[in-house]
């Protein structure tokens, strides 16, 4: 027995097909905003599966005791790796003023430095929907035994170089604002929805930055040539606009050239992986491993910036302290 | 009968919900089953096509805004392969677990593969399908676990009929 043809069926899904070619035409901008809306309805089963993801994630395996004494070492690794940097990058920047001091007549009068005008205000957000390390590593294993699924597996684990945070709008985060985790750069604001947030991660083949090489020789670190830092996709960043005179080997940091208003201090990019040159080049090639990988950060910091709270007069003028974690 | 079906509804309307989120937070990047696509397969498989190609549109339009690309694709893909795969099965009576694996298949494949192909063929698209074989796998799970809901579902009917039938003799 055959059944006719359901028509109001077919009428639905013939106005649902059309609009959903009309959505594809319509521009960026409509599918920002239809996007933030959606991501925003969603965030409630969004927040609740990554809670359950999260605590599934933290079943003991081992003990503990184990596990803090993990965590705690993993800690202290990250902050003793970032001190060096800090410090290293430091020793740069003071290298290059006593360089200009040395170059230069003392300056005849000392003046009191005032303070900025803007001030950094950093939001703690939690990442939504960023894969668990377990769960990378186990589908690697399971494809590991065909190589061009491999290959396919490389693309697509990290071909999405973003995640989404449970602020938007709502706690004043807007596009293009800078997110860290800890002193480095994880990214930039990409989209914002009400409640939530797309954060373009600095791999993502459409993130760039103004980016300078801090190279080590000997005990030394000197600030080298500065670049533009482009994303590559699959978890990699390129350096461009690196001049072939201009010494660089793997293990040189990537930090930013060029200052977030509010925050005064260079912060990490990465480390160069490869460089290479090839014959008769102009400029390096030059692959950048990310300080923060897309499927690290669980939590991140977006900066906001404003005025200061004492040049805007709500305060006494006294010097304010930065936002914690900056300096 | 009323209340049957507005619970049915929200039922349905939280399984998309929660299937959409699950992709967005923990799917994507594993070989685990799409969690859309099977409720889909399932949706298409059991409802009436009207409601098969609402759900479908729901499914799509929520896929898109958790993915990367364009709004509208997954919408498309979604919506089509409901209509198509929700006709032929009520036009050709299909029941066997094969039908089920193979239609689940199909929709799987036109749901998760289906953008990523047609935003290939489009001029601005790259020449190369970026994993195709993992969006294979992955439509291959999501029929399998389609499968397995189909299995529960008759199980849960048979033992149902068996019981009302001891009952009454």
């Amino acid at each position: 027995m055959t059944r006719r043809l359901d028509t109001p069926a077919w009428t639905i899904a013939a106005i649902v097909i059309a609009a959903g070619g009309v959505l594809c035409c319509a521009p960026a901008n409509v599918h920002q905003r239809l996007r933030g809306v959606l991501l925003d309805v969603l965030a409630p089963g969004l927040k609740s599966v990554a809670a359950v993801r999260d605590r599934k994630t933290a079943t003991p395996v081992q003990s503990q005791a184990d596990v803090e004494t993990g965590r705690r070492l993993r800690d202290e690794l990250k902050h003793t790796q970032a001190l060096l940097r800090q410090q290293q990058v430091e020793s740069a920047r003071l290298r290059d003023e006593l360089k200009q001091l040395q170059d230069e007549k003392p300056r005849p009068f000392l003046g009191e430095p005032g303070l900025p005008l803007f001030a950094p205000d950093l939001l703690t957000a939690r990442v939504l929907d960023s894969p668990a390390r377990d769960e990378i590593e186990r589908t690697i294993v399971t494809l590991s035994e065909g190589s061009s699924a491999r290959v396919a597996l490389a693309e697509w684990v990290l071909g999405d170089d973003g995640v989404t945070i449970d602020h938007g709008r709502d706690a004043n985060v807007a596009p293009d604002q800078p997110v860290l985790a800890g002193r480095s750069v994880f990214g930039r604001v990409a989209s914002t929805g009400r409640f939530t947030s797309r954060v373009q991660h600095v791999s993502d083949p459409a993130f760039r930055a103004h980016a300078k090489l801090i190279r080590r020789t000997g005990d030394k670190t000197v600030a080298g040539a500065e670049g533009l830092l482009v994303g590559a996709g699959e978890g990699r960043c390129r350096l461009e606009l690196i001049p072939a005179t201009e010494p660089v080997e793997p293990g040189d940091l990537v930090i930013t050239a060029a200052t977030i208003p509010g925050i005064d201090e260079a912060l990490f990019l990465g480390q160069v992986e490869t460089a290479d040159l090839g014959p008769a080049a102009s400029h390096w090639k030059i692959t950048v491993a990310p300080a923060i990988a897309v499927d690290e950060g669980s939590e991140l910091q977006v900066v906001r910036v404003g005025l200061h709270p004492a040049r805007s007069g709500d305060e006494p003028k006294t010097a304010t302290k930065p936002a914690e974690g900056l300096r | 009968m009323t209340a049957v079906r507005t619970g049915l509804g929200l039922l349905l309307a939280l399984a998309v919900y929660f299937a959409v989120a699950m992709e967005a937070v923990i799917g994507g990047r594993t070989l685990m089953p799409h969690a859309p696509a099977v409720v889909l397969i399932v949706a298409t498989w059991f409802l009436p096509t009207t409601p098969a190609v609402v759900m479908a549109a729901a499914i799509g339009l929520g896929c898109d805004a958790v993915g990367t690309g364009l709004l509208g694709p997954g919408v498309i893909a979604a919506v089509t392969a409901a209509v198509i795969g929700s006709t032929l099965r009520h036009r050709w009576q299909l029941e066997s677990l094969l039908a089920v694996i193979l239609f689940g298949m199909g929709v799987g494949l036109t749901l998760i593969a289906g953008p990523i192909v047609a935003g290939s063929l489009l001029p601005t698209g790259g020449e190369e399908i970026p994993g195709l074989q993992i969006e294979v796998a992955r439509a291959t799970s999501s029929a399998m676990a389609a499968l397995g809901i189909t299995l529960l579902a008759r199980l849960g009917a048979s033992t149902k009929r068996l019981t009302t039938a001891a009952w009454n003799a």
